[in-house]
């Protein structure tokens, strides 16, 4: 198996890259523009969730409560916006504060008082899972669902010129601040991870903590803020599902995004520019899972249709999962290679080795 | 000459280990000089090294920096008073280029952005001035040990480091390299830099230090000019005169062979070579010591040998069969037995009781089960077996483990290995951190298998324990077994040697030399 692939490198490269323009050719032009656009928009929370995911991976802790902290910014974004008639972009703003806010708990909790991360992301998740639901009841006095006319929904922002140009204009433009604004990161999170001081140090405690440590970078600061940002990142991601789409907020309405953000971010290498395309994805696979339940007439299984992200999401892992395991193998043969051939050279016969 | 380093009653007490890594040390370090620190694995240099880099807090002593008390409680105190340090294990950046590690913390910036076409030219420029050139656009993970640890001084250089601290640095190189690394510490000795050189092989010692200090278990036993003493008595001096412990044994009558070893080629973390064109033997009713010091591979030998850890290339043979890439059971099943290195965590399960422990190896069959039911009364049986055949204090049928010393632990494994006369006994450290009684009673135990007629392969760092029991002794340095000697050939002295890199041939050499010398 792995032979095959060796040896054919070459052209399963091309292959893919002729396949993958293929595919994103008939994406654009053989799809339906509607499908197109709240493919775009719905993505967003899959780049802002990988962004989250990236920063602190990228510093060494994997975040693992992007669930809970995506779920935290979406009913924050609500409640705040809940009868006081505040700007959304202040919904918006107070959800990433309270990611970051959850971050810097995270931190704290895990680097200062030393709980274990995988117990501290399991009950971060849990207990903003709860707690949403009990300040729902107790605060608002709303079952399932928060939803109000005093809570306004983010604006759509008409690009000017842009949205003249024919097809692209109508693709890109006409989303609101919160889709903007995670593009705007993506670029944000690149040059600060591999332009900056800051970045280099934070990837290099990710790498190697050891390495970093004898420099004298100090580790527990690089992590916090990672984390805090992670957390920013992952609240704004929530406000858009709550106030970028209906203006309400439903029960665990993440519905496992967060998730998914994560896998987004592993089987784009961690990288933020493919990450960007791999939500974009995501997104397709959610818009589409709509549209074709809106399409009764094409008579498909409507389980299977809701089930179309978690497929996709499915269908990442194992490709990344395989990915590791593959080049796990290839290392292990190059190893037996090198080091078989200077075997060969030493000639046949001792029993005691050449020695230095 | 002043002193660049003065070190005063060092002490320091590692609570998790309990161990006493350096106890008193003093030690006095001239301006310009290249100063080897040489001692056995575990004698405490890499602490000591540690406690004047600032990452090991010491309980006691101080440090003085050209003649003034200092404190250094972190690496940035070391690298402001002008020490830096190459570890052991290197402290690099594997998917970062060679500027971005030389540079790593004190980048050239602009507002926090990296202004990488400086980086890149001062790297180049300061590599030029040292004459140690390299490209700083190359990745650490495309890149030779070699070219690393020419990185790794770089670093150190780039914070303008007075007093280089090396520890081990030639252990991972290979023999052209470590001629190109001995001419680079003598120039940097020759720009006033003063270095601390730790390493195993005294050879070294004698080739570019000035002076030597010898250390062993936690002490200073000596600081001398390097040119006053031989290798022979710098070996001495590390090994110390210990009282050896006496086992009764008659002379070994090997039989057929059991197992065969032939040129493998282990892999060790970071892709390279663990064990590396290692060749053995072993017969029926002898013992085969594997001598060594410490991380030369025996670990991943033994692991490959009992189907722990894949063969790269080689073979294996066992009672004739190719066990090269069978798995640990079909192993077992046909007659090899394992006392792990380690038996807290590989040898035992102490989250569990004795009979699971003592039945894991063999539950699947009968009589410990039938029809894939245990069979709870043979198991207590078994269990009570092993604890009186081997006189295991204080553990009991169907209760815990965790609260029994290591000597009745090791008891335990050894009761289980030993059920059903194995052909082989791999043992690896088996008397690690136990009391004097419980070593007499391991040793008596596998020198009674071997009259029995197995075949035991001991693995040891102790030298003491592989001279007492062995009837022939490989040592093995650098993934390597170098020489296979008798253990009527063996001496102490020799093995040492050989553990610390000599060849047999350099000795040989040697002692004829030595022979022609000395007047009849
Ligand atoms: N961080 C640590 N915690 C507990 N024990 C340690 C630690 N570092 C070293 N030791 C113990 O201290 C002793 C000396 O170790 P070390 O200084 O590494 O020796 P050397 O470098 O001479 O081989 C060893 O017994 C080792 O197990
Ligand atoms: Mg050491």
């Amino acid at each position: 198996m792995i032979d095959i692939l060796q040896k054919y490198q070459r052209i399963l490269r091309i292959l893919l890259l002729v396949g993958g323009i293929a595919v994103v050719l008939f994406i654009l032009f053989g799809l339906p523009i509607t499908l197109l656009q709240s493919s775009i928009r719905l993505a967003t929370p899959y780049v802002l969730g990988a962004l989250a995911a990236i920063v602190a991976s990228r510093a060494g802790v994997l975040n693992l409560a992007i669930e809970g902290m995506m779920l935290l910014g979406a009913f924050i974004a609500v409640a705040v916006l809940y009868q006081t008639g505040f700007d959304p972009l202040v919904g918006v703003l107070a959800a990433t504060l309270a990611g970051g806010l959850l971050g810097i708990v995270f931190a704290v909790l895990y680097l200062r008082i030393k709980i274990n991360l995988i117990i501290l992301a399991l009950a971060v998740n849990l207990f903003i899972s709860n707690a949403t639901v009990y300040f729902m009841r107790t605060q608002f006095g709303a079952f399932g669902t928060l939803a109000d006319p005093s809570i306004q929904g983010l604006p759509r922002i008409d690009l000017p010129l842009i949205s003249q140009i024919p097809y692209i204009g109508s693709l890109i433009s006409g989303h609101n601040a919160v889709v903007y604004f995670s593009w705007i990161m993506v670029a944000v999170v690149w040059v600060i991870l591999f332009r900056t001081q800051f970045g280099r140090h934070l990837r290099a405690v990710g790498e190697n903590k050891a390495a970093a440590e004898s420099v004298g970078i100090n580790i527990t600061r690089v992590q916090i803020f990672a984390l805090t940002v992670s957390g920013m990142l992952a609240g704004m991601a929530g406000s858009f599902l709550s106030i970028g789409v209906l203006s309400q907020f439903v029960e665990n309405m993440t519905a496992g995004r967060g998730w998914t953000a994560i896998t987004v971010a592993l089987f784009a290498f961690e990288q933020p520019i493919p990450s960007f395309f791999t939500a974009l994805f995501f997104g397709l696979s959610e818009a589409m899972s709509f549209f074709l339940q809106s399409r009764p007439e094409l008579s498909l299984p409507p389980d299977l249709l809701l089930a179309l992200p978690q497929i996709a999401t499915i269908a990442a892992l194992v490709i990344v999962a395989l990915r590791i395991r593959a080049g796990e193998l290839l290392k292990r043969r190059a190893f037996a290679t090198e080091f078989g051939r200077e075997l060969a050279k030493l000639g046949k016969g001792q029993l005691v080795g050449g020695g230095d | 000459m002043t002193s660049a380093v003065e070190i005063q009653h060092i002490r320091k007490f590692f609570s998790s280990s309990q161990v006493l890594a350096c106890d008193d040390v003093s030690l006095d370090v001239k301006k310009g000089e290249v100063h080897a620190i040489v001692g056995e694995n575990g004698a405490g240099k890499t602490t000591l090294m540690s406690i004047l880099y600032g990452l090991v807090t010491p309980d006691e002593g101080q440090i003085l920096i050209d003649g003034k008390p200092v404190r250094i409680s972190h690496p940035n105190d070391a690298i402001f008073h002008g020490i830096g340090m190459v570890h052991q294990h290197f402290k690099l950046v594997p998917s970062f280029t060679i500027a971005e590690n030389i540079m790593l913390g004190i980048e050239p910036n602009r507002a926090g952005f990296i202004d990488s076409a400086t980086e890149a030219e001062k790297v180049k420029q300061l590599a030029e001035s040292f004459g140690l050139p390299v490209d700083p656009h190359l990745r650490i993970r495309d890149i030779s040990v070699g070219l690393q640890q020419r990185v790794e001084i770089l670093k150190i250089l780039q914070r303008n480091a007075q007093v280089l601290i090396l520890d081990e640095p030639t252990a991972v190189l290979t023999p052209q390299e470590v001629r190109e690394f001995l001419t680079v510490v003598r120039s940097l000795a020759q720009t006033g830099r003063t270095i601390l050189f730790i390493t195993h092989k005294l050879a070294e010692v004698k080739a570019i230090a000035d002076r030597v200090t010898i250390m062993r278990r936690g002490r200073n036993v000596g600081t001398h000019d390097a040119k006053d003493l031989t290798i022979r008595e710098m070996a001495n001096l590390m090994v110390g005169r210990v009282v050896s412990l006496q086992v009764d044994k008659s002379p070994a009558k090997p039989g057929e062979v059991i197992l065969q070893a032939e040129r493998l080629l282990v892999a060790g973390a970071g892709g390279i070579p663990a064990v590396f064109d290692a060749s053995l033997e072993l017969r029926a009713g002898e013992i085969l010591g594997i001598a060594g010091v410490s991380g030369n591979g025996q670990t991943e030998l033994v692991e490959a040998l009992v189907g722990m850890r894949p063969v790269d290339e080689g073979q294996i043979t066992f009672l004739g069969e190719d066990i090269t890439s069978a798995t640990v059971r079909e192993r077992r099943l046909s007659g090899l037995a394992h006392v792990p290195e380690d038996r807290m965590t590989t040898g035992l399960n102490l989250t569990t009781n004795l009979d699971e422990n003592v039945v894991v190896t063999n539950y699947q069959n009968e009589p410990y089960s039938r029809r894939g039911i245990f069979q709870f009364a043979a198991i207590r049986r078994l269990a009570q077996e092993i604890v009186d055949r081997f006189a295991v204090k204080s553990a009991r049928v169907g209760e815990d483990i965790k609260t029994l010393s290591g000597g009745n632990l090791q008891k335990i494994v050894l009761g289980r290995e030993l059920k059903g006369d194995p052909k082989l006994i791999i043992a690896n450290q088996p008397t690690r951190g136990l009391d004097v009684g419980s070593i007499e009673f391991v040793h008596k135990t596998l020198v009674e298998e071997r009259d029995k007629g197995s075949a035991v392969l001991l693995v040891s760092v102790e030298l003491d324990e592989i001279l007492a029991l062995s009837d022939r002794i490989a040592v093995m340095f650098a993934g390597r077994i170098v020489a296979v000697l008798d253990r009527s050939e063996a001496t102490e002295e020799k093995l040492g040697l050989l553990m610390a890199g000599s060849t047999l041939e350099s000795l040989e050499h040697d002692e004829a030399a030595a022979e022609k010398a000395t007047p009849v």
